[in-house]
């Protein structure tokens, strides 16, 4: 629901808030603990009804308080906002977190059990959603996760008047939930490509539909216009379009089209279209088939083959369908062959080759000018990506890909720097493969399975010069004849393919304004630019200068951190110092507990965006990931509850096993990869899930042998224990990104294999000062 | 919502005229003289034109801020050095005849109002277009005139244009644009997200038709280091 509200980091960020109310709810036991010991049946039965009402109140508040995120680059005010979206978020959480943390307290011999149960419940939760939302809409989803809390009041209604009132909520639930919410459509940022899509003339969503990969949005209005690479001298006018949606960002349009090719000409201007000026019927693969344009732009051009890779099956039944008659049958199987897969994995088990290879412009530049995809990971453009890329590329074969210009470029300066490390690590000729165009706002990038010929550069020339787009490089390019229609401040292109085909490149990323370093499997942040150096412009000039040139999604996602570290101090370690309990003993159970606690979600949140190579689909991953770590870790904390009686030292095996495991793993991946590349999406989610187990099932019984020693020792301190251990979790969920950024997954996850080391260390003094004694 | 002609509204007791006056002067000197620009009619008509009367009521105390404002159904009234530097880049004189895409609450056509004969606007949204239409007329601009419809086409009874202003890009610039901006004439398009303006792109048709585009960055930035 975030991802559709706002954008796809604050999804993310609602990891990191439910472990907060996790967190806190520790420090709350911990503070209250004697009277909730001794109301554990009213609280077992009022809590989850909270957790329902807290639910509904949030969205409500939702839908009726604004948030626009962007504003808090220019009103410190809308911080407020983001702080209040963060604690509304929650409560839910806090609540339901209450009752499994007194579990722990009040049942203290199960505490294995407990956790067990916590942890298979959470992670069988995505996996219901994933399976649900293919059937139901997201506030049916909301409305069913509610039920389930009232449900979960039934054990703690000892007498007939509290099941009768939970009885009556139950039936309650269900007519109130259809009159009022039944059909709601989310409420969405306003300043989302699909908002201000809805404000045009005569405006009306002709389709909408909530999928695994989100929602897919249609609308119809004489007044939506998209071709981002248009020529501004085309004389011919575009056909109705009509907009297409996925959570509320521009896919692109999907055009009409009768069946006669001349309503096609407009094709002819763009800088999309150059590889066919260079290639007669080629055999074409598309990846990202979305409305359909580049598939038009294939039968213009008559592609003697093309095959089109569209990950959003809904996208594609969409085009099959409903629009069939509208975009001139623009998906028929006959005429193309179609796979709903994600490009990255298409690339990587096809045996095909091509002669030309299309990537295009994705998301809207009003978007991509906040740089809100900043922290969004993207595997088809990374190094590794287009090395497969050029590999399956016929002889002389073209790939062709296009992105935004800004001025200064990142972007499609990044692209031209990862195209040629990838050429240069394939051993070709970079220098003689790749040619470069532009319009006024967007680039299109040529790299041949070959050398250009002067034939193909003067073709390319006569293209440029009759459509007013400019020539950005090509072997053999002179200053001169860059940057001569659309002028920008400098030719950067043909300064950049200079420097980034010599030996002064590492010197150029160093002084580039924005991090242009190819994207790699590692760091796969394609759209992350941000560099230090321009934040200390921004904060020691005068004004606002550098504003427009701040990557501000990914400013937002450190104030949500540090909102979020914030609040872990306030309501986790702070209060333990202002109840005056005695320090005694607490430093190993701090550093012991924060490591496990932080150390497990770098190792979950790592492998849920390294799996994505694997699934390739983000929201495959994270359900497979998120529910086999939790569900084996519940295993393994059952598992614990057997081992810890051989001894004190099952903790330090366990360690050495789970550090093990993951040097396995880091060692293992790129041939896991090519391993799982081709077999079939339920298999690879299959052995990705056995994959995890190794790790996962370990990983889940230093946690709870912790609290059992505690136990012994020191039982008041287990409260505190879950709250400090929520505390770092909340900071690996969010930490997990940023570090990666900088460092790479790798790296996270060797710092995360050191912390489980540190946590085998402490785990003998774990519960060493006896303070009941 | 917004605040146009209502001189009702809890601001009016807060601020008065002349407070919006000192205001204006102070947002003409500190953002936008002392960024350069430069053209003292340009600058006159930033004094002239009450802003506090473009923006919704809930933000009047914000309207001379060095910042963009929302304006509702995902518009915003641009931040005024932006408004500044596009109006002193299309190079306007007293006979031009200027076309308008994307009105918004009206801010920019009133600026232009002060200093062309003609101002024809475009805007989208219906409301939008509705609001600034009574707003321009209440307050005496009488050379603007707005129409709810479709910029990409351009409004071809009134063209040619001497100068296009672009302020809500469609995905490109419509070719009808083009063909509607007079010899010797200019365009301008903020490129950005809503609340910023990373670039602007000026369009020069020459006298024989022939087009360029230029990137004007109106803000200061880091140029490339280096020897180039």
């Amino acid at each position: 629901m975030f991802s559709i509200q706002y954008w796809y980091h604050f999804a993310y960020l609602i990891i990191s808030v439910a472990l907060l109310g996790f967190g806190t709810s520790g420090t709350f036991i911990f503070i209250f603990r004697k009277t909730l010991k001794n109301k554990t049946s009213t609280i077992f039965y009022v809590f989850p009804l909270l957790v329902f009402s807290s639910i509904w109140i949030n969205v409500y508040l939702g839908r009726v308080i604004t948030f626009n995120p962007l504003m808090i680059i220019w009103q410190a005010s809308e911080i407020l906002n983001l702080i209040y979206v963060i604690l509304a978020m929650f409560v839910p959480f806090f609540l339901g977190a209450v009752c499994i943390g007194l579990g722990f307290l009040v049942f203290p011999g199960n505490v294995h059990k407990i956790y067990f149960s916590n942890l298979l419940g959470s992670g069988l939760g995505p996996l219901l959603t994933l399976l649900t939302v293919l059937h139901l809409s997201l506030y049916e989803i909301i409305f069913i996760v509610s039920l389930m809390s009232i449900v979960a009041s039934f054990p703690a209604a000892e007498n007939r008047l509290r099941k009768s009132v939970l009885l009556i909520i139950l039936i309650a639930a269900l007519p109130l939930y259809l009159i009022f919410l039944h059909d709601t459509p989310v409420e969405m940022n306003p300043f989302k490509d699909l908002s201000r899509a809805e404000s045009l003339k005569e405006a009306k969503k002709e389709f909408q539909k909530f999928g695994p990969l989100g929602l897919v949005t249609v609308i119809d209005s004489p007044a939506y216009h998209y071709l981002p690479d248009l020529s501004l001298n085309c004389p011919y006018t575009l056909p109705e379009q009509k907009g297409l949606f996925l959570d509320g960002n521009t896919v692109g349009a999907i055009n009409r089209f009768s069946g006669k090719p001349e309503e096609l000409r407009f094709m002819e201007y763009r800088t999309n279209s150059l590889a066919y000026q260079l290639l007669t019927n080629p055999e074409v693969l598309i990846i990202g088939g979305g409305g359909g344009t580049e598939i038009l732009g294939a039968k213009y051009y008559r592609a003697k083959n093309v095959s089109v890779v569209e990950m959003n099956g809904d996208i594609m039944r969409l085009m099959q369908d409903r629009y069939r008659l509208f975009s001139g049958n623009v998906y028929n199987p006959d005429e193309c062959q179609i796979f709903i897969e994600d490009g990255r994995g298409y690339l990587q088990r096809t045996k095909e080759r091509f002669d030309l290879i299309q990537l295009s412009v994705s998301e809207s530049m009003d978007s991509a000018s906040s740089g809100v995809y900043s922290l969004n990971e993207n595997y088809l453009l990374t190094r590794e990506a287009l090395r497969t890329c050029i590999n399956r590329l016929n002889s002389g074969g073209l790939i062709s890909i296009s992105q935004w210009i800004k001025d200064p470029p990142r972007e499609s300066m990044k692209l031209l720097a990862m195209v040629i490390d990838a050429l240069e690590a394939e051993k070709k000729d970079a220098s003689g493969s790749i040619i470069m165009i532009r319009s006024w706002q967007t680039a299109t990038l040529l790299i041949k399975n070959g050398i250009f010929s002067p034939g193909e550069i003067e073709k390319t020339k006569t293209f440029c010069k009759d459509r007013l787009f400019d020539l950005c490089y090509y072997s053999g390019i002179t200053r001169d004849e860059t940057n001569v229609v659309n002028r920008m401040s400098e030719s950067y292109f043909f300064v950049a393919a200079k420097k980034l085909l010599s030996k002064e490149k590492e010197q150029f990323y160093q002084e580039y304004p924005f991090d242009i370093r190819p994207a790699t499997d590692n760091k796969p942040f394609f759209s992350h630019f941000f560099k230090t150096g321009i934040l200390k412009k921004y904060l020691s000039s005068e004004g606002r200068i550098v504003i427009p040139f701040m990557d501000w999604g990914y400013i937002l996602v450190w104030i949500s951190f540090l909102i979020l570290v914030l609040f872990s101090i306030i309501f986790i370690l702070v209060p333990l110092r202002l109840m005056g309990q005695s320090s005694r003993g607490t430093l190993p159970v701090f550093v012991y507990f924060g490591s496990l606690g932080l150390a497990y979600m770098f190792l979950e949140i790592s492998f849920l965006q390294q799996f994505i190579r694997y699934l390739y689909d983000p929201v495959f991953s994270a359900t497979v990931v998120i529910s086999s770590f939790l569900v084996y870790s519940g295993i393994g904390s059952l598992i614990g509850d057997k081992i810890r009686q051989a001894g004190p030292r099952h903790i330090s095996i366990l360690i050495i096993f789970i550090v093990v495991m993951g040097g396995i793993y880091i060692a293992a991946d790129p041939f896991l990869q090519r391993a799982l590349s081709g077999l079939s999406l339920w298999i690879r989610m299959l052995i990705c899930s056995l994959l995890i187990a190794p790790l996962a099932v370990p990983m889940g019984i230093p946690f709870p042998s912790g609290l059992s020693k505690l136990r012994r020792a020191q039982e008041d301190l287990i409260p505190w224990a879950w709250g400090v251990n929520g505390f770092f979790s909340v900071i690996g969920a969010s930490g997990t990104v940023l570090i990666a950024i900088g460092f790479g997954f790798k790296v996270v996850i060797l710092f995360a294999l050191t912390l489980y080391i540190l946590s085998g260390i402490t785990y003998a003094l774990v519960g060493s000062t006896n303070l009941n004694s | 919502m917004l605040s146009a002609g209502n001189k009702d509204n809890v601001y009016s007791s807060v601020f008065d005229e002349e407070s919006f006056a000192a205001m204006r002067k102070s947002m003409v000197d500190r953002q936008i003289i002392r960024r350069g620009v430069k053209d003292k009619d340009v600058l006159e008509a930033m004094m002239s034109v009450p802003r506090h009367l473009f923006v919704p009521e809930n933000n009047i105390s914000h309207a001379y801020d060095d910042s963009p404002l929302p304006i509702g159904y995902g518009q915003t009234i641009s931040q005024p050095y932006i408004v500044a530097y596009m109006t002193e880049a299309l190079n306007l004189d007293e006979d031009s005849i200027v076309l308008e895409v994307g009105t918004g609450s009206g801010y920019q056509a009133a600026i232009l109002s002060v200093l062309v004969k003609k101002v024809y606007t475009i805007e989208i949204i219906g409301e939008l277009s509705e609001s600034a239409s009574d707003r321009l007329q209440k307050l005496g601009y009488d050379n603007v005139e707005v129409k709810n419809d479709d910029g990409y086409y351009g409004w071809q009874k009134h063209a040619p244009f001497d100068a296009i202003i672009v302020t809500a890009a469609a995905g490109h610039i419509p070719p009808p644009l083009i063909e509607q901006l007079n010899n010797n004439g200019r365009m301008i398009i903020p490129v950005g997200g809503s609340f910023m303006t990373q670039n602007l792109v000026l369009i020069k048709k020459d006298g024989q038709g022939k087009i360029t585009t230029r990137n004007v960055m109106p803000v200061m930035f880091v140029p490339l280091t280096g020897k180039h």
